[in-house]
């Protein structure tokens, strides 16, 4: 039965692998079978136990919608998320609709124009397009935030 | 946005070349944007202490374990940052 677990359960990540371990706790005080006293009995050891479902990895992943629906048939802005139908593989035409809003559509702009400036041999401009680029990603992202900000007048300040 | 949109907005008619690129956008975007989250359940084996990360997995951004003894509530544990003194174990 695990119990404590965010005292007693850490992880730590190796490759492609998270590496689980479960920190036991020790008496200092009371000596081992060969008679020694340890400073600290603390260690972290493997799993002890079986747990159905026990790890939970929460993770941003490569596919911008966890639907899986990054092209779809409809304008993601204009409809619902669940009227969208996928479009995969050799069914992406230029008629699909890419899932994402319009800020980050912009931005694919951007990197598009940058990849081209790439192939015509214009760095400079390439790398002008891929500023933009994360310039709107910034946006998009700063855009979800609301920061308030409120400022108390000095004692002095004319009333 | 179609991809003809975005194809007349970049001047360039390669509709294959350019749906590779919008692919590439879109993985620069998800390394860095928090648009979208997934989660992955894995059950826990005793005496083995390696689990595989989802092979779609950008970045990790909380590990939680099972506490059986408070209502089955996931608790986000804390990471290790440096490596543990026995680095491995004699198996069975």
């Amino acid at each position: 039965m695990s119990y404590d677990v965010d005292q007693q359960w850490f992880w730590r990540k190796h490759g492609k692998e998270i590496h689980l371990y479960r920190l036991r706790k020790g008496r200092s005080n009371i000596p081992d079978n060969k008679g020694r006293l340890s400073f600290d009995d603390n260690e972290l050891i493997y799993p002890d136990e079986n747990i159905t479902d026990g790890l939970r990895i929460e993770y941003t992943p490569l596919d911008l919608t966890s639907s899986g629906k990054t092209f779809v048939d409809k304008d993601a802005t204009s409809n619902a998320q669940s009227s969208l139908t996928a479009v995969t593989g050799v069914d992406i035409k230029e008629s699909t609709h890419v899932n994402v809003n319009r800020m980050l559509s912009l931005a694919i702009v951007d990197y598009v124009k940058s990849m081209v400036s790439e192939k015509n041999g214009d760095i400079q401009m390439k790398e002008y397009y891929m500023r933009e680029f994360y310039k709107k990603l910034a946006d998009n992202q700063s855009n979800n935030k609301r920061i308030f900000v409120s400022h108390s007048n000095p004692l002095t300040a004319v009333r | 946005m179609t991809i003809l949109e975005i194809m007349e907005r970049a001047n360039t008619r390669d509709t294959k070349l350019v749906t590779a690129w919008i692919k590439d956008a879109l993985h620069a975007i998800s390394s860095t944007q928090i648009d979208s989250l997934k989660v992955d359940k894995q059950s826990i084996v005793k005496d083995k202490r390696n689990y595989l990360i989802p092979f779609d997995t950008v970045s990790i951004m909380s590990v939680s374990i099972k506490d059986t003894e408070d209502s089955d509530k996931y608790k986000s544990i804390r990471r290790l940052v440096d490596e543990p003194l026995v680095t491995e174990r004699k198996t069975s």
